[in-house]
């Protein structure tokens, strides 16, 4: 039956919907193969002129539509991803979800955060809003926090370094530490 | 929309407190505050009377309507009628839940006013619920249901505009198909 | 506690529910001779499709074969959106077991009304009422934050997704009225990470 390895691709972005799974270049390899030879085969049959195999020309046709269908499905729901991911992680992606990721789209990463990066410092006159910061409605200037990992030194926003080190706790100023607390650097401490 | 943004939304409700330190006038986008007199009462927003509460620079003055007695006939006539009464409040759960989480010693009785308040919450909670499933059972093409909060309004999204869509396409279907133009959605 | 731009479920072409939805099997017939791809057929070793032949395609190539000019191939019903069937989910549709009946019922069942059978709005009708009735139920576990396994693995995929946002803003909503939203959480994406890069170092 036609259109089983495109189907794969499918049921492996399915099967994990919160992870990015490395890219499955033999998979897509074998795909294009698979439309490559109905493409000839329909190109034979058609040049033959031989009514006969209308029908079948018709069934080609359909499979070419589905394995199309099936890698471009998998190419934009992982490029989705990897935008939300930028919105997630920052700008910095983890070296372990890089790895899974093929050239180009990490080159089209590269690229939405240089259009992200325009966009924001464009925002009020010139004047620059991150938008990726205060998902939630900001409750108070400055929070407590939990150092969950060894990260070294942090600039502040003011020109202060801090060192964070794993285990000890902080009052921090909210706005730099949301961006760490999304990363699970930090943790946020209510009472 | 999640709590914390009707939370938010909510903050900006202008609350009475009793400032025990002097200041002039704060002039914010959304209108001036003050000027501050220790001892004379000034109506702020709920955001600012929180802050400086947990500073130990106020006491705040409960609500006009949140004391137990006219809580208690809030809650009677919602018994009593069966659509939704208007509430005293348009973020009646809201300001409450702040105020009494951060003012507590400022209000008085007010565990009992928790008790009352969330009777009433259940109370419209459960009417709310019951609408609910009259609209899906009526084929309904609109329901009007009037004096809900924006926090009981919340309580049911995303859930039912999404199944409501859900339903609107199952409705419409696919139709019957064109020869050759739906081919393309179809592989 | 994130803001999400869920936006509801409407299939498009790049839909991974859509494409697993019309990959379901039917039972065609095939009503002009197919030269050379009688492998379609697992059952014979013909070169070619024969006239008159029965086996089941999935529907993205049913479909159209069964829409050309010349029909290639005649489409039936499943039998849980023929007649008996469709008594059944009108009588009482909320102890049906979805999940037994494919995954996709919904969708699958909106695409084989495009095939302009005499029963199409038939099973029109059946999918809206059955979706309703289950609805209301589906509703109410959300509301009540029923975490019964058995019950949910009971939903099609369309209704639990449903159920899944419905929970998740109930339980967003109970933990503010105990606790407030002051808290601010990682990601879910990098929890997820992290869980996993824990687990790779387990092993």
């Amino acid at each position: 039956m036609f259109g089983q390895k495109g189907l794969e691709l499918i049921k492996e972005l399915n099967r994990t919907p919160d992870v990015l799974p490395p890219f499955n270049d033999d998979v897509i390899r074998q795909v294009l193969e698979e439309m490559n030879a109905l493409f000839e085969q329909n190109r034979m049959d058609l040049d033959k002129e031989k009514d006969a195999n209308y029908a079948g020309v018709h069934v080609r046709h359909a499979s070419l539509e589905r394995n199309r269908r099936c890698l471009l499905a998998y190419l934009y729901n992982r490029i989705n991803k990897i935008r939300q991911m930028r919105w997630e992680f920052g700008s910095i992606i983890p070296p372990e979800i890089k790895y899974n990721m093929c050239e180009p789209e990490v080159q089209w990463f590269n690229n939405y955060n240089k259009i992200l990066a325009t966009y924001m410092r464009g925002i009020g006159n010139k004047h620059g809003l991150n938008l990726t910061l205060d998902r939630q409605p900001p409750k108070e200037l400055y929070i407590e926090v939990r150092c969950l990992e060894d990260y070294g030194e942090y600039e502040m926003d003011n020109g202060d370094v801090v060192t964070l080190r794993k285990g000890n706790m902080y009052l921090l100023p909210r706005g730099p530490c949301e961006q760490l607390i999304r990363q699970g650097i930090l943790q946020h401490i209510t009472d | 929309m999640n709590s914390a943004e009707t939370e938010f939304i909510a903050e900006k409700e202008l609350v009475s407190i009793v400032p025990n330190f002097n200041y002039e006038v704060i002039y914010l986008i959304s209108g001036d505050i003050g000027p501050f007199r220790a001892g004379l009462p000034v109506k702020v927003p709920i955001w600012l009377a929180m802050s400086l509460k947990r500073r130990q620079k106020c006491r705040i003055v409960p609500p006009r309507w949140m004391n137990v007695e006219d809580l208690e006939e809030v809650k009677k006539q919602e018994l009593n009628e069966r659509f939704f009464t208007k509430m005293p409040s348009e973020h009646y759960m809201v300001e409450a839940h702040l105020l009494l989480s951060v003012a507590a010693d400022d209000i008085p009785r007010c565990e009992q006013i928790r008790t009352i308040l969330k009777d009433i919450w259940d109370i419209r909670m459960s009417k709310l619920r019951s609408s609910v499933d009259q609209i899906i059972k009526t084929n309904a093409i609109h329901a009007r249901l009037d004096h809900l909060t924006l926090m009981e309004i919340n309580s049911i999204r995303p859930l039912l505009p999404h199944a409501l869509d859900q339903l609107f396409r199952l409705q419409n279907g696919r139709g019957p198909s064109q020869a050759s133009g739906s081919q393309a959605f179809t592989q | 506690m994130e803001t999400r731009f869920k936006h509801s479920y409407c299939p498009n072409y790049f839909s991974l529910e859509d494409i697993l939805a019309t990959q379901e099997r039917v039972l065609c017939k095939v009503e002009k001779s197919v030269h050379g791809l009688g492998c379609l057929d697992q059952s014979t070793e013909n070169e070619d499709l024969v006239v008159g032949t029965t086996l089941q395609l999935p529907f993205w190539l049913a479909f159209p074969l069964s829409q050309t000019r010349v029909r290639v191939v005649s489409v039936e019903l499943p039998k849980i959106y023929k007649e008996a069937f469709r008594e059944v989910l009108t009588a009482d549709a909320s102890i049906v077991d979805l999940s037994k009946l494919g995954r996709y019922f919904y969708e699958f069942g909106s695409h084989l009304t495009k095939l302009n059978h005499r029963d199409s709005s038939a099973i029109n009708t059946m999918l809206m009422n059955a979706f309703k009735d289950r609805l209301r139920v589906l509703i109410d576990w959300a509301q009540n934050l029923c975490t019964d396994i058995s019950k949910v693995q009971r939903l099609d995929t369309l209704e639990k997704e449903l159920y899944l946002e419905g929970f998740k803003a109930r339980k967003e909503l109970i933990a503010w009225l105990s606790e407030g939203s002051s808290k601010m959480c990682a990601s879910e994406m990098v929890v997820n990470h992290k869980k996993r890069k824990r687990a790779v170092v387990d092993i």
